[in-house]
């Protein structure tokens, strides 16, 4: 039984988006709604300006707090894979979950759009859902958050549970040079030029995963909340770096 | 005013309440049915909780709080309340049932809520066990209703009464539990949260009771001001929970704390403390007490100084973005819209025509 996570090296990543675009065209997410996002921060005034970017996907944590505070178990992690999934037919839309997320990833659809126009008033969405895009995805399994996103609601990212949980069983990476298992590959992962991406089991110890996260120090983010996140970030500090201080923090 | 006058009040009450609610609840289900739930200001980007509820859990809180004071009188036999309890559950009820719709209006899927809590024993969420004893404090109510409140030569109910004020007790600390809980929101993870929340509950809830008592007239009026010394207490606990919390928060250096810096710079924190030192000075004093018309002022002070409380609690918990980068660069802005303005008054109203309903037709004093 595998427990899939991910490595992100933060030297590579050129923060380009092109995992942002592949997400959101594999799952079908509304224009601002970024299950995978890579986030910007200005740091500093000028003349001593830095950007920083910072890929952002749900971290699929091995004691998530979106679980502990859902009331109806609509969000779950699966122990086969370590998923942490949404199934939208329980889902009430309370929100507690995105309350308790640390990292900002889940999305609610009834809102005012997040960019404008509202591409819901352009694709009107059929049978309860939030819309109808030209163009959809094939999978569709709301008991895990695949799909058109119903109304009312909570979404994030499924690892692409459509793709990874179909891979070759005891394969320990899913690369998407391999073609064994590029199919199997999440769409952020497959697309990633500078290859800043790593998808595989982090409970096989000859995973090419454990081994960066071995080599190279992998960290989690916000380690002390306790979630135990199964994505974690390589630094050697020649680029983008895990952010360490906002501008809404104190001097 | 006379006892005679009562029913002819709350007839009218009534009569105000459901006006009320049919125009401000008839705005919200205009806009939600044409807007759905972008009628409310409310966003992914970190404010997920809005006025809805806040308007939600202050009601819900209070109609604790009223419930527990009843349960001085009824449980565990304060004199001061005796007079007050039959009021005092009934407000309880009313309170409950305006915060009801408040959520009820905020959900996604609210008739699913109905059976996807109870029926997923989801034991580890606060949310579970809240909702839980929330239905069973509401059946009690009801059983206190029917069986008590409507009857005026029932004895003092034994134990459905203590069951009720359990429930209430329960209720309070699991909603405390859903914020203090969250570790990555040091605004509200802290230990003194949930005996802060109580303290709030029990103090909305007192108020309320006094307030209706005071406007009641009679030996009620007597019992409220009598019962007022309790309220001072309160204030007091609620003022240094307040202001503790506020010194902390500004002094230390742990991100997510930040945000008291707004706060405090807000002037509605500082009307909220000004409104909670006039209801302490008009509670603490034995001569204030015995004015009728002082008590109401504190009362209606108390009760706005808590609402203002509970919106800072609520709203500034959300405010420090987490991991939205590009996309808020500094605290998040939120001012609620016309649509959740609307749902606090409609909950609002509802809560007051139920209370106006069982003012016209039952006799809560002795």
């Amino acid at each position: 039984m595998a427990k899939w996570g991910m490595v992100i090296d933060l030297d590579k990543c050129t923060g380009c988006q092109a995992c942002t675009t592949a997400c959101a065209m594999e799952n079908n997410r509304l224009p601002g709604e970024n299950w995978q996002d890579v986030l910007f921060y200005h740091e500093g005034r000028y003349p001593n300006v830095n950007l920083k970017w910072f890929p952002r996907p749900c971290m699929h944590c091995e004691h998530p707090s979106c679980v502990a505070a859902c009331p109806t178990k609509a969000t779950y992690k699966d122990p086969d894979g370590g998923y942490v999934l949404i199934d939208w037919n329980k889902c009430i839309g309370c929100k507690a979950c995105m309350v308790a997320c640390p990292y900002g990833v889940r999305f609610y659809t009834d809102e005012k759009p997040v960019v404008q126009p509202d591409i819901r008033s352009v694709f009107p969405g059929k049978d309860g859902r939030s819309w109808d895009p030209p163009y959809k995805g094939p999978h569709d399994d709301p008991s895990r958050g695949i799909g058109i996103q119903p109304k009312g609601v909570v979404s994030k990212c499924t690892f692409c549970y459509h793709k990874t949980s179909t891979a070759p069983k005891g394969v320990a990476d899913l690369d998407e040079d391999d073609p064994k298992t590029k199919e199997h590959t999440p769409a952020c992962v497959r697309v990633c030029p500078p290859k800043a991406r790593y998808f595989g089991d982090l409970d096989n110890p000859a995973s090419k995963v454990n081994k960066l996260i071995a080599d190279k120090r992998g960290v989690r983010l916000l380690d002390h909340t306790g979630n135990k996140p199964q994505v974690y970030y390589l630094s050697g500090g020649a680029g983008a770096a895990v952010p360490s201080s906002r501008e809404t923090n104190k001097a | 005013m006379s006892a005679a006058t009562l029913p002819r009040a709350g007839s009218a009450g009534f009569v105000v309440g459901i006006v009320g609610l049919i125009l401000a609840g008839g705005f919200v289900v205009w806009q939600l049915t044409t807007q759905g739930h972008a009628a409310y200001n409310t966003t992914s980007n970190g404010l997920m909780w809005g006025l809805p509820i806040v308007t939600y859990d202050f009601l819900l809180m209070s109609s604790c709080g009223a419930a527990l004071t009843g349960a001085l009188a009824t449980v565990f036999g304060l004199k001061d309340f005796e007079p007050l309890a039959r009021r005092a559950t009934w407000i309880a009820l009313a309170l409950l049932i305006g915060g009801v719709l408040a959520l009820f209006l905020e959900l996604g899927h609210p008739l699913r809520s109905l059976y996807a809590i109870p029926l997923n024993f989801q034991v580890k969420a606060p949310l579970f066990w809240k909702v839980l004893g929330a239905g069973i404090y509401g059946l009690c109510l009801l059983l206190l209703a029917a069986n008590w409140i409507a009857k005026p030569q029932a004895p003092k109910p034994g134990a459905v009464a203590t069951v009720a004020a359990v429930a209430a007790l329960f209720v309070v600390f699991t909603g405390a539990l859903m914020f203090a809980t969250l570790s990555m929101r040091p605004f509200w993870h802290s230990g003194e949260v949930p005996v802060m929340i109580l303290v709030e509950a029990l103090l909305g809830g007192m108020a309320f009771t006094l307030l209706a008592a005071q406007l009641a007239g009679g030996d009620e009026a007597r019992a409220a001001g009598n019962a007022a010394r309790w309220v001072a207490v309160l204030v007091f606990a609620a003022l240094l929970f307040l202001i503790g919390r506020a010194i902390v928060g500004l002094a230390s250096n742990l991100d997510g704390l930040q945000v008291w810096n707004k706060v405090v710079g807000s002037a509605w924190f500082w009307i909220e403390i000004a409104l909670l030192v006039v209801a302490l000075w008009l509670t603490a004093s034995a001569g204030n007490r015995a004015s009728g018309g002082m008590q109401v002022l504190a009362m209606l002070a108390t009760i706005v100084a808590l609402f203002i409380g509970k919106y800072e609690f609520v709203i500034a918990g959300q405010l420090v973005p987490l991991f939205k980068g590009s996309w808020v660069h500094g605290l998040i802005e939120y001012a609620p819209s016309a649509t959740e303005w609307a749902l606090l008054l409609a909950s609002a109203f509802l809560a007051y025509a139920v209370y106006a309903f069982g003012a016209a037709r039952f006799r809560f004093g002795n």
